[in-house]
């Protein structure tokens, strides 16, 4: 893989208490690329996203071992601050989640979390980010309405503008059109598309051909273990092993 | 998969399969026919190209369908892709078929027929390639194929020395030459006819493999 390396995992175990969720994975994620982790339920793939900005910290009981560098740090290591991981690690979930307030304070709320306190400069990143969520155009009139009041699919990109607003350098997406209309999807599925110009994107599907469509690099993950790893491409042209293959043509079971 | 997108795909290469059954049949024919003489049987062949067509269409219709309905992925995604474009192989061996019938009955219209010499001997050469290249596909195997280039070598030869042979001849007889010319029309759809069992071999070699060769 001849690409920038924005996130390195190497040799990467989860426990969640007794079950070895994860095991031993190796994996780059390529900076300002669409990386797509594929898999059957319950094959890790949400755990392994989760494990990006350590969001399993708040899972009692699991241990992780093996490493996740970020521009080299560990992820993980003593000196590793959750909170800043966050900033720089953002995450879109499959439902979306708007705070239950405005337009604007959804997007304003964490950059004057994270100190901005001046009106210009928050009018300014709550445009720039619906402007790169391809939002603006639908809202710019009614900025301090609710949230939600808006349709799913426009929440959804309202929550990635939230993510987008702490200038974060990696979007991890967890099935973020499972709850959406064919349309909103395909919305998102554009606004991807744009966002690897700036930004590193993971995203967690159960749709193929939206894995297919939208990455760069694929991950087929199955019981825990990374199976295969390549661009998307070759993934779905011609895997190189018979467990991707069975899985992507439906022929599990 | 569901059963019905199984089903589906394995319908579509029977009748890729039949299609391709149904064009070598009338190039087989035209070639019997060229041989022989045999101007009613070149008449036959002929006849089928509107059957030829007709079932070209509902294979590629059923393919596009497929495609439409079922975005496969992996082998079933080159299985179709590859099917495709061998279908129009097909369909363009059934035409050459039907053009070699043609030129058979134009010659036994206005001319007559001469002995064909090296002609026949090109023509069961591309017949026997493009069979090889069928069963390769229909049995999704690689290993009838693994020659093709070296058969297609032999075919451009074959082509060039039949081809300085007629216009030799031509240049003895001039009252051959209405016959000859056509002839060299024959000869020339024969040679594209290798061209065609090598486009086949390539695509199966695609659908069964995942890789991309070249052979012509």
């Amino acid at each position: 893989m001849n690409e920038d390396i924005i996130m390195d995992v190497q040799g990467l175990n989860l426990w969640y208490g007794d079950n070895h969720a994860l095991h031993n994975i190796t994996l780059p994620i390529a900076n300002r690329k669409v990386t797509s982790l594929i898999g059957p339920s319950g094959c890790g793939k949400s755990t392994l996203i989760r494990c990006f900005n350590r969001m399993n910290d708040l899972v009692s009981g699991c241990k992780v071992t093996g490493s996740i560098l970020y521009h080299g740090q560990d992820i993980n290591g003593p000196e590793a601050d959750p909170v800043e991981l966050r900033m720089k690690i953002g995450m879109v979930f499959q439902k979306p989640n708007p705070f239950p307030k405005s337009i604007y304070e959804n997007i304003a709320y964490g950059p004057r979390v994270h100190g901005v306190k001046n009106k210009n400069e928050l009018d300014r990143i709550v445009e720039s980010c619906l402007h790169k969520a391809a939002l603006w155009e639908e809202v710019k009139d009614r900025l301090h309405d609710s949230a939600m009041s808006l349709s799913g699919g426009q929440q959804q990109r309202l929550c990635i503008a939230r993510t987008l607003a702490v200038n974060p350098e990696i979007i991890l997406m967890d099935e973020p059109c499972s709850a959406l209309d064919p349309i909103a999807t395909s919305k998102i599925e554009d606004l991807i598309e744009d966002l690897k110009q700036e930004y590193c994107v993971i995203i967690v599907t159960h749709s193929m051909s939206q894995a297919s469509r939208v990455s760069d690099y694929t991950a087929f993950m199955y019981l825990g273990d990374l199976i295969e790893f390549g661009e998307t491409r070759q993934i779905f042209e011609n895997p190189h092993k018979e467990l991707t293959e069975n899985y992507i043509t439906g022929r599990f079971g | 998969m569901t059963e019905k997108e199984r089903s589906d795909l394995s319908q579509i290469h029977i009748d890729a399969c039949d299609l391709g059954t149904y064009a070598i049949g009338m190039l087989r024919d035209s070639i019997d026919a060229f041989e022989r003489a045999d101007t009613q049987q070149a008449h036959d062949v002929c006849e089928r190209k509107v059957e030829l067509k007709k079932r070209f269409i509902a294979v590629e219709e059923s393919m596009f369908r497929h495609l439409a309905l079922y975005q496969p992925v992996a082998r079933d995604m080159r299985e179709i892709v590859a099917s495709l474009r061998i279908i129009y192989n097909f369909e363009r061996i059934g035409r050459m078929g039907y053009d070699i019938g043609d030129t058979i009955k134009t010659l036994s219209q206005c001319c007559g027929l001469a002995d064909p010499e090296k002609l026949i001997i090109v023509g069961r050469k591309v017949l026997a390639m493009i069979e090889d290249a069928f069963d390769a596909f229909r049995d999704r195997d690689v290993a009838p194929i693994r020659n093709m280039r070296k058969r297609d070598s032999e075919i451009d030869r074959l082509y060039c020395e039949v081809m300085r042979d007629l216009i030799r001849r031509m240049e003895q007889k001039r009252d051959d030459v209405p016959i000859l010319a056509r002839y060299i029309i024959i000869d020339r759809y024969l040679e594209r006819l290798g061209d065609q069992a090598c486009n086949i071999a390539e695509m199966t070699t695609y659908m069964v493999t995942g890789e991309r060769v070249e052979i012509i």
